[in-house]
């Protein structure tokens, strides 16, 4: 079930009113039904997909308690490397399996020799990426004894397909989370009415923002060949905001539906856009990814390589973020993407110091601005490879942007669709700018105003979201074949 | 609270914003389909020997001149992209005034795959807004409809359109009494599909077309189905084609698949559906002729005298 | 040598690597509360403190560390 269907709010209102009014007074029932709502949740996409989640849970379960109880020393990281093999197997197996085959065929290709292709119809099984991370984070932290094993079988597993978050994240920590299923939840009104308007704001950038915005970068990417240079460009920074508002909009309904159940996940997008520089979007953009491959990838790595001075660091960086660039898809042009990423942080580690002192010299008023403007572009270039259809298709796109003339004809048609699309994400980026120190936009937005008010605006946010509510479909039903 | 509010933003938004702005609130005065001419006008007839009913092909198909010169009162109630939803709105609010003697149905097929949601617009904006119209936007009960039945309905209430006159002619369209749209003459310029194509119909569409034969068989009128001629070359594209002819003979109806009866080229059209002038002609001379019209007019006038 | 000592010899390699002055570390002292204290600068603040220490630590006592006592702690173990 999709956020904003029909269906999922009708699941959730039974969850909800289930979990409050009949369970309110057991732990225990609570974290069951948790469970079972989850499965129910996750199996609706595909039955199949349960087994899946459920060896993941039931593995790193006993394997944790394992690390916690060694006979030897030794036999802790044995099984906490077990774990990683398991989730890191299941992982590319399902999900890069073909990626590993093609590439090795195009490989030996390059050297004339022929490799039959022994294709597998592999389905990916949805959120994969999210909840083998999420129990291999567990695993590992009981492993530095940064938490102890539990023996609860029941808030395990619900912590770990955990419906709001088990699909798109924010991927969470057992430290974070897995305690939040052993107190008893209260129902909060004030907590309830901000999970609330985290909802709404997240509808807001999901429909309003993402689904209109994403009707015109289809259309640019798609005939990226027939496009000027100003549509081209036009084309990318529309699709920055499209990911944007997708991704964090999915973020804000899970954490607002977690709180309407008295959990409090972790904030996965702090305002991004605003960053000076690369190092400062990852700091804001996917939180949850980023700090889980600092922990996980980064600083082991960083630490075993500590003494290779200046080399050891770029390579871990590098390492780290070709790696978050393969997370994101089984094909080159994740790779590639994470590589401009790698190579920027390498360059922000690297001047530092230089930064600094060119920001004091030009006055900072000056600086902060076109850094802004800077690390946006950037971030956009990337966006392109990342969005484009393949490696190839996105080398074209970046080349017609300087080979295409810059204005066409064509660029008149569909104006009225363009600038709307233009003035929504103004809108939208005014609100994300206000509220670029909040945990989402308007937490606090309105609050000095009288009710009437308020509702008023959340009332625009409403009317704002069926106003441009994508409706999907044509008006004929013509289908060729 | 919060309908009132989304009301009045509706009605706020559609007044001060420009509308070169993509949502989906739609409002627009005047359409090729003529629908505004003709709603008033239908509003004046009474008594018409002949009712056509349907989509572009009905309204841009029977010409009431040509009826007119063999004695036949004409009245076209169709428009643009119309479907059994919007033709129900039609029967029930105009099939008792207008009391005709024969209804021909038109049954192109296009129009049991459509949403409906396109001439439901036209309806709001360029037809009057009543019990029958508002249940209409219920039964589609779609987005865009409900946005721009609380801005027309505003407007309507509030008289902002009263000196609205629409034009009788329009690019290379002009609105003929009895309504019927001429097209200024054109030679055929469309596109043939490459593949197959199928229209599938919808259910609720189905369920509108039951509804609507159940009512039209309820009075006193002789039904008559018509398939509007369409482009031959089109057609034999069509792969439900057979499957629609079966449906509309499981209605105990006449039906004339007119398609296939007169089979006629690129000459009498200017695009695959619609029928040029001389088409036009051609289409409704043989139309009088097959139907034997005249002899029907007179058999139902006699019943109503009994 | 004493957790003194050994805390304002280290607030000296804290000074040097995160290129400040006046960083008094205490015991309880940790990343959150110094600003420039982050995942790349502490990589550099474990090499400068084995160069200085002449030690080297292992991976799990290194990501064992909570506060700059652990750090402390971990010191003279290696030292005594």
């Amino acid at each position: 079930m999709l956020f904003n269907t029909g269906t999922f709010a009708i699941f959730f209102i039974i969850v909800f009113i289930s979990y409050w009014l009949f369970l309110k007074n057991s732990v225990k029932w609570q974290n069951l039904f948790l469970l079972v709502a989850s499965y129910v949740f996750y199996g609706w996409w595909d039955w199949r997909f349960l087994s899946l989640i459920f060896l993941s849970s039931l593995s790193d379960y006993l394997i944790a308690l394992k690390i916690d109880a060694p006979i030897k020393p030794k036999s802790a990281k044995i099984w906490v490397t077990i774990s990683i093999a398991i989730n890191l197997i299941m992982l590319g197996f399902f999900k890069y399996y073909n990626f590993f085959v093609d590439s090795f065929i195009d490989l030996f290709a390059l050297f004339d020799v022929e490799l039959s292709k022994r294709s597998l119809n592999i389905i990916l099984p949805v959120g994969i990426s999210f909840y083998t991370f999420q129990t291999m984070s567990y695993t590992i932290d009981v492993y530095r004894k940064q938490l102890k094993a539990t023996r609860d079988f029941v808030s395990f597993f619900a912590f770990v397909s955990f419906f709001p978050q088990l699909v798109a994240g924010p991927i969470e920590r057992a430290s974070n989370l897995l305690g939040q299923f052993y107190i008893k939840r209260q129902f909060d009104y004030e907590k309830s009415a901000i999970a609330m308007r985290q909802i709404l704001w997240g509808l807001f950038q999901k429909v309003v923002v993402a689904d209109n915005v994403g009707v015109v970068v289809n259309q640019i990417f798609d005939n990226y060949q027939q496009q000027s240079g100003f549509s081209l460009i036009l084309g990318a920074m529309l699709f920055s905001f499209q990911i944007y508002g997708d991704f964090a909009g999915y973020s804000n309904i899970a954490v607002g539906v977690a709180r309407l159940l008295g959990f409090q996940l972790m904030q996965n997008f702090q305002s991004p856009y605003f960053s000076q520089n690369i190092t400062e979007i990852w700091r804001r953009w996917h939180i949850s990814l980023s700090t889980w491959l600092r922990d996980y990838l980064y600083t082991p790595l960083a630490i075993k390589t500590r003494n290779w001075g200046s080399f050891g660091i770029a390579f871990s960086t590098m390492l780290t973020f070709l790696l978050c660039g393969l997370w994101h898809g089984a094909a080159w042009k994740f790779v590639i993407f994470g590589a401009f990423h790698g190579i920027a942080l390498t360059y922000d580690i690297f001047t530092k110091k230089t930064r600094k002192k060119w920001r004091k010299q030009i006055h900072q008023k000056i600086y902060d601005p076109i850094s802004i403007l800077l690390t946006f572009s950037y971030w956009t270039f990337t966006l392109i490879i990342f969005r484009a259809q393949s490696a190839k298709d996105a080398f074209i796109y970046l080349k017609s942007i300087i080979n295409k003339p810059l204005f066409t004809p064509d660029d008149l048609s569909l104006a009225g669709l363009k600038l709307t699309m233009v003035g929504i994400v103004v809108f939208f980026m005014a609100f994300d700018y206000m509220g670029r120190n909040k945990t989402f936009a308007i937490e606090t937005t309105g609050k000095p105003w009288p009710n009437i008010g308020r509702f008023a605006f959340y009332a625009f946010l409403v009317f704002l979201i069926f106003l441009f509510f994508q409706t999907d479909g044509d008006a004929f039903i013509y289908f060729q074949f | 609270m919060l309908p009132v509010f989304l009301a009045t933003f509706t009605v706020l938004w559609g007044l001060f914003t420009p509308s070169f702005i993509k949502d989906n609130l739609n409002y627009k005065l005047g359409s090729d389909s003529f629908l505004y001419n003709r709603i008033r006008e239908a509003k004046q007839v009474q008594n018409v020997d002949v009712l056509v009913l349907g989509a572009s092909q009905a309204y841009r198909g029977f010409d009431p001149r040509i009826f007119e010169e063999q004695g036949i009162r004409l009245f076209n109630l169709g428009s643009s992209n119309q479907t059994q939803i919007q033709t129900e709105v039609l029967i029930k609010t105009y099939l008792e005034r207008l009391h005709p003697k024969v209804i021909l149905f038109v049954v192109n097929p296009e129009s049991f795959s459509m949403d409906g949601v396109e001439s439901s617009i036209d309806f709001l904006c360029n037809g009057v807004i009543d019990n029958q119209v508002t249940a209409m936007v219920f039964r589609l009960n779609s987005i865009k409809t409900y946005f721009t039945f609380v801005y027309a309905g505003f407007r309507q209430l509030m008289g902002m359109d009263n000196d609205f006159v629409h034009p009788i002619q329009m690019e290379h369209d002009e609105y003929i009494s009895g309504g019927f749209v001429e097209k200024e003459y054109q030679p055929y310029r469309d596109v043939l599909p490459n593949d197959s194509v199928r229209w599938i119909p919808r259910h609720f569409q189905m369920e509108a077309f039951e509804r609507n034969i159940e009512t039209l068989k309820k009075s006193k009128s002789c039904i008559i189905f018509v398939q509007a001629p369409v482009l031959r070359e089109f057609d034999s594209k069509i792969m439900n084609a057979e499957w629609y002819n079966q449906y509309f003979a499981s209605f105990n109806v006449p039906y004339y698949n007119y398609t296939q009866i007169l089979n006629l080229p690129k000459s009498f059209f200017y695009d695959n559906f619609h029928l040029n002038q001389h088409g036009v002609d051609t289409f409704n001379n043989d139309l009088v002729e097959r139907l034997a019209l005249k002899q029907k007019i007179t058999e139902v006038t006699m019943t109503y005298y009994h | 040598m004493n957790q003194q000592t050994l805390l304002s010899e280290l607030s000296e390699i804290f000074n040097e690597v995160l290129d400040k002055e006046g960083i008094v570390l205490k015991p309880d002292t940790h990343a959150g509360d110094i600003e420039e204290w982050d995942s790349l600068t502490h990589i550099q603040l474990i090499v400068a403190i084995e160069k200085h220490y002449k030690i080297r630590f292992t991976s799990l006592e290194i990501q064992h560390w909570k506060n700059v006592g652990d750090i402390c702690q971990s010191i003279l173990d290696k030292t005594m």
